[in-house]
């Protein structure tokens, strides 16, 4: 990361931005919307990509440090996904997204609860919180 | 503009991840670098604004469907395969390098 970092301040106008957007590896909850409103079904766990999201805020610090860039901004917003069914959820969970979240069993029964007493016009919400942060080639 | 619904989710109808994106790198008239473009979902919705974009991505699937679904309107976009740590462009030729979701 930090070698790609470099060479992107290479390619980069002196003065020149880097923006980096990536979705912030908290805990992340599920939620059932209906027609009257939505319900939390619990907080899924998107710890195995923590690791990633730590080495990415490693690598900035040191090119901070090494003087290549500044850090000028950081500002958060939510991303949404929507599924019509719990099928569909459970289909990316274990296969696109595989390994990125876990949802328990827990989870999923509740939600599969919430989503029954919906009367057929439940929809799925995980809203993913991202943060977008500027730097500056030094 | 390329529809965001696939076959049975809806990812960001809201358009919050692009209308951020805007905010936060002024694209207006400056060329741009996007590490990591994968389909191009995100490149199609801002690239209209900005003077040029070069996206580079290490998966030959996700550029071809990126190509597949380039809006017509859109011709200031150039893709290639590539990674982050051997970019093959010349130095200094980039206003801003966007790494969505790949640093």
């Amino acid at each position: 990361m930090v070698h790609a970092l470099h060479e992107v301040w290479r390619v980069l106008k002196p003065g020149g931005i880097v923006i980096d957007l990536r979705p912030i590896c908290v805990d992340v909850p599920l939620f059932i919307l209906t027609s009257t409103g939505w319900k939390s079904a619990g907080i899924t766990d998107r710890g195995p990509e923590r690791g990633d999201d730590v080495a990415a805020n490693r690598a900035m610090r040191i090119v901070v440090r090494d003087g290549s860039f500044k850090r000028l901004r950081l500002a958060y917003f939510n991303l949404n996904y929507y599924w019509n069914d719990l099928k569909e959820l459970k289909m990316d969970v274990e296969g696109r997204w595989k390994g990125d979240i876990v949802i328990s069993r827990e989870i999923w029964r509740h939600a599969r609860r919430l989503f029954k007493n919906g009367s057929g016009q439940s929809r799925i919400w995980i809203p993913v919180r991202m943060k977008i942060t500027r730097y500056q080639k030094l | 503009m390329m529809s965001l619904i696939n076959k049975y989710y809806l990812r960001d109808p809201e358009r919050a991840e692009a209308r951020n994106l805007i905010i936060a790198a002024q694209f207006t008239g400056i060329d741009v670098l996007e590490i990591g473009c994968g389909s191009a979902g995100l490149t199609w919705q801002y690239a209209g604004i900005a003077q040029r974009v070069f996206g580079i991505d290490p998966s030959f699937p996700d550029l071809r469907e990126a190509k597949s679904s380039q809006p017509a309107s859109i011709t200031n976009v150039s893709l290639a395969q590539a990674i982050g740590e051997a970019l093959p462009l010349p130095s200094n030729t980039f206003d801003i390098s966007v790494f969505s979701s790949s640093l």
